[in-house]
């Protein structure tokens, strides 16, 4: 369902993703890993048609990104790490602004919307501003947008900010079972123990380039690590955590 | 006292004042996006401020030839100064009042230990910086007018420096304090109304001003502006400053001296206020705002907007519509051009009845396309105030989704077509039909009036694309589409529109062909602007 190809992308001089070659199948939730700036969100941008690659060539459910790029937006749900949106809106008329730009009969618009706030419990602020929304609520509303018309493909960055305890349990759940039903899903997060339960595949990536691919265990045991969290520091160049904290805690204590 | 006592004394922190103030600064040239044409939309800011200041230096040409039409100095510095601080505060009104009311930059730095008055000397130092800016474009001929018309008068050339620059600090100031005032007076939770009223009573002000001028320098003038009898004008404040002006060519009569101690009076206490009075708290209560809730409303969805009924169209509707009643600085725009409009139908009805052109072709010759100018300007300035907002960063929606940008564009027109120019329409109509004397002849006239306007709104957009709410806000950018638009509407309303009318009346047939005609045109034009706007749109990446 993802299939990126040399995957490139660069601003000015900076190469934030280079050559990228992965493959993500149906109903298969990938978990995709990396340090700040390492080059995630940039490819979750290029796979959802926000930024255009530099090379190199993607294919999201079927589609190639540049030359059928709507076809490909009109499969894929998407929720920025960002968490942007027209606060403005009410919760419902977000939803109504997504429903229409995915070009939703009203009706049927406005019955699945329904059924989102029912789930989230949303129903009983979904008339009031997104502005006087938590962070958990508004996460709630956009990962209930990315799904409003049924996407073959999830596009998740860091979709578990903010969320209370029960709202991502319900989301890690909701994951497995649309997993399920064949759908696929692209998982950024920092939070690695969720990624770790949830995700059938992982791959890391720093500074831009891939440098880790396979099942959580996998990688575990290529590195010679206990734990992903451990796996993860040792792949991305933090060999001595503590090391380095106390010479931090010490520059701090300088006059 | 040295200077960092002077400081202490004011209770401003120096350092946190030059470093909140050049950051302010620097924000504001790097505020960046890129337009439906792939530009960067911030080009240095050495290229913004020439931008900005191109502007106002050919309106500072139009102010330079009232020196050379003027009989005596003090008249026409009285007219100069008075433009200038009309000007200023026509910028504050509509682009600058966000400095000192938006909440934004309280909640990054609310935290820290910025004391309020600092914060607030910062925002006034970022207006002042703009307003400089501005007074020197302004400034720049007059000033070299005073100095070389009459022989070399460097002290009068000097005058006019310390008058412009002067009487535009005190515009600003006036204009911030007012809006402090309100800060610190007014219930954060009635704020925003209050703020609205205010806005749009200032905007009576200001506009008023203007007009009032114009009535001075129009039509009494023919090229000649006879010198100032009269002592009523010595309570304009415009004319203290230009005092300076009297003192300098020498004219050392008392009234000078005395208008020129009130102006320094004035300006040292707004100052004063600002500081001892409107700074007290300011912050905190800009942080008041920014948490507090007007009530939660529930939003009735849908409600009023049944025109548009789906996908890009409805979206569009439904996103001006919420920025219109949410999003302050939005909606101040919005308030502070809007009684334009009802001065130009005030004066457009002023120039004498409204002559059916049916009955009499020339009718539109005579001037009240001044009415015109209204239906065409409003929405003309509105369409590239709705491509910003605070809010850009949530435009990756348009991006990220299967909507067309092409139609997301005219939409923007669609609303503005259906929700202003319609009605302000339907509103001509119904005064026009007491003077025409057949209601066929309004309905007529109304429609090629209704055409013509949409071919203007779909040559603006044409000139200025942009996707709903999906560019940074930019300091700056009025000056230039006011003055691109302006050429528009004069152009249609003044040329276009007179000349279509004297041809088109005298027959039903012609009167028939010039309607097919301009629906033809319309449809057209649609098509290819669609066109047009698919390949601008089609290589477009998210620039938030």
């Amino acid at each position: 369902m993802i299939q990126t190809d040399h995957l490139s992308r660069s601003y000015g001089d900076t190469l934030a993703v280079s050559e990228l070659t992965l493959k993500v199948d149906r109903g298969e939730i990938l978990g995709f890993l990396g340090p700040n700036g390492a080059g995630k969100s940039t490819t979750v941008k290029m796979l959802t048609g926000l930024l255009r690659p530099s090379s190199g060539s993607a294919r999201v459910a079927g589609f190639d990104v540049l030359e059928h790029p709507l076809d490909v937006k009109r499969r894929i749900g998407y929720v920025p790490e960002s968490g942007a949106m027209y606060e403005s809106l009410s919760a419902s008329e977000y939803l109504e602004l997504v429903a229409c730009l995915h070009h939703l009969e009203p009706r049927v618009a406005r019955a699945r919307a329904e059924e989102f706030f029912e789930l989230f419990g949303l129903a009983e602020v979904r008339h009031q501003r997104l502005a006087e929304y938590s962070k958990g609520m508004k996460q709630k509303v956009l990962f209930a947008a990315a799904l409003i018309h049924r996407p073959d493909v999830l596009f998740l960055d860091e979709p578990l900010n903010g969320l209370d305890a029960n709202a991502a349990l319900i989301v890690k759940d909701l994951l497995r079972k649309l997993a399920a039903q064949g759908r696929t899903i692209f998982f950024c997060s920092h939070i690695l123990e969720v990624v770790e339960r949830i995700c059938t595949r992982i791959v890391i990536i720093d500074h831009g380039s891939q440098i880790a691919t396979g099942s959580a265990s996998a990688i575990i045991r290529a590195t010679g690590t206990t734990t992903l969290e451990e796996a993860f520091s040792a792949l991305t160049g933090v060999r001595d955590v503590g090391a380095l904290t106390q010479d931090f805690l010490a520059a701090l204590e300088q006059e | 006292m040295t200077g960092r006592a002077v400081w202490d004394r004011l209770g401003i922190d120096r350092d946190q004042w030059w470093a909140l103030a050049r950051a302010a600064i620097k924000l504001d040239f790097r505020t960046s996006g890129i337009d439906l044409r792939g530009r960067r939309s911030s080009g240095g800011p050495v290229r913004t401020a020439l931008r900005v200041s191109l502007v106002y230096v050919l309106t500072g040409a139009m102010l330079a030839a009232i020196v050379f039409a003027a009989r005596d100095v003090f008249t026409s510095a009285v007219l100069i100064v008075s433009a200038a601080m009309v000007l200023v505060a026509l910028s504050v009104l509509v682009e600058y009042h966000a400095v000192v009311v938006s909440p934004d930059d309280h909640l990054v730095i609310g935290a820290l230990p910025v004391s309020s008055r600092t914060y607030f000397a910062a925002r006034l130092a970022n207006l002042l910086f703009y307003i400089g800016l501005q007074a020197t474009a302004i400034g720049l001929l007059p000033v070299l007018a005073y100095t070389f018309a009459a022989g070399f008068r460097p002290r009068l050339g000097l005058a006019a420096v310390a008058a412009l620059y002067l009487s535009s600090a005190t515009s600003a100031i006036a204009m911030v304090s007012l809006y402090a005032a309100l800060i610190r007076f007014v219930h954060p939770t009635r704020l925003r109304r209050v703020l609205s009223y205010v806005q749009l009573a200032l905007s009576f002000v200001v506009y008023g001003g203007w007009a009032l001028l114009a009535q001075f320098v129009g039509p009494r003038s023919r090229w000649i502006i006879e010198p100032i009898g009269s002592p009523w004008w010595f309570l304009d404040p415009a004319s203290w400053f230009a005092s300076y002006l009297a003192l300098g060519v020498g004219n050392l009569a008392p009234r000078y001296w005395l208008s020129a101690a009130a102006s320094l009076v004035l300006l040292v206490s707004l100052a004063a206020l600002a500081l001892r009075y409107l700074s007290f708290g300011y912050s905190e209560r800009l942080g008041a705002f920014s948490a507090s809730r007007e009530r939660p409303r529930a939003v009735r969805t849908g409600e009023g907007l049944r025109i548009f009924r789906r996908n890009e169209a409805r979206a569009v509707a439904l996103l001006i519509r919420a920025q219109f009643r949410q999003d302050l600085r939005f909606r101040l725009s919005v308030l502070s051009i809007l009684p334009l409009t009802v001065f130009y139908l005030f004066y457009g009805l002023r120039e004498g009845p409204l002559l059916d052109p049916f009955v009499h072709p020339d009718s539109a010759l005579q001037g009240w396309f001044l009415l015109y100018m209204a239906v065409l300007a409003f929405p003309l300035i509105l369409i590239p105030q709705m491509a910003q907002s605070d809010a850009y960063r949530a435009s990756w929606v348009f991006y990220a989704t299967p909507a067309s940008r092409p139609a997301l564009v005219l939409s923007m027109k669609d609303f503005m077509t259906v929700y202003f120019v319609l009605p302000y329409l339907v509103f001509v109509g119904l005064i026009m039909s007491f003077f025409f004397e057949s209601l066929l002849h309004v309905i007529v006239h109304m429609a090629v009036v209704a055409l013509v306007g949409h071919i203007t709104l779909q040559v603006a957009v044409r000139l200025l694309p942009g996707l709903p709410f999906s560019e940074p806000v930019r300091k700056g950018g009025q000056p230039g589409r006011f003055l691109a638009m302006w050429l528009v509407v004069s152009a249609v309303s003044a040329v276009i529109l007179p000349v279509l009318s004297f041809w088109i009346y005298p027959s039903l047939a012609r009167s028939a062909a010039t309607l097919a005609g301009l629906v033809l045109a319309t449809l057209l034009l649609e098509r290819v602007l669609r066109m047009r706007l698919e390949r601008l749109t089609s290589g477009m990446e998210f620039a938030g």
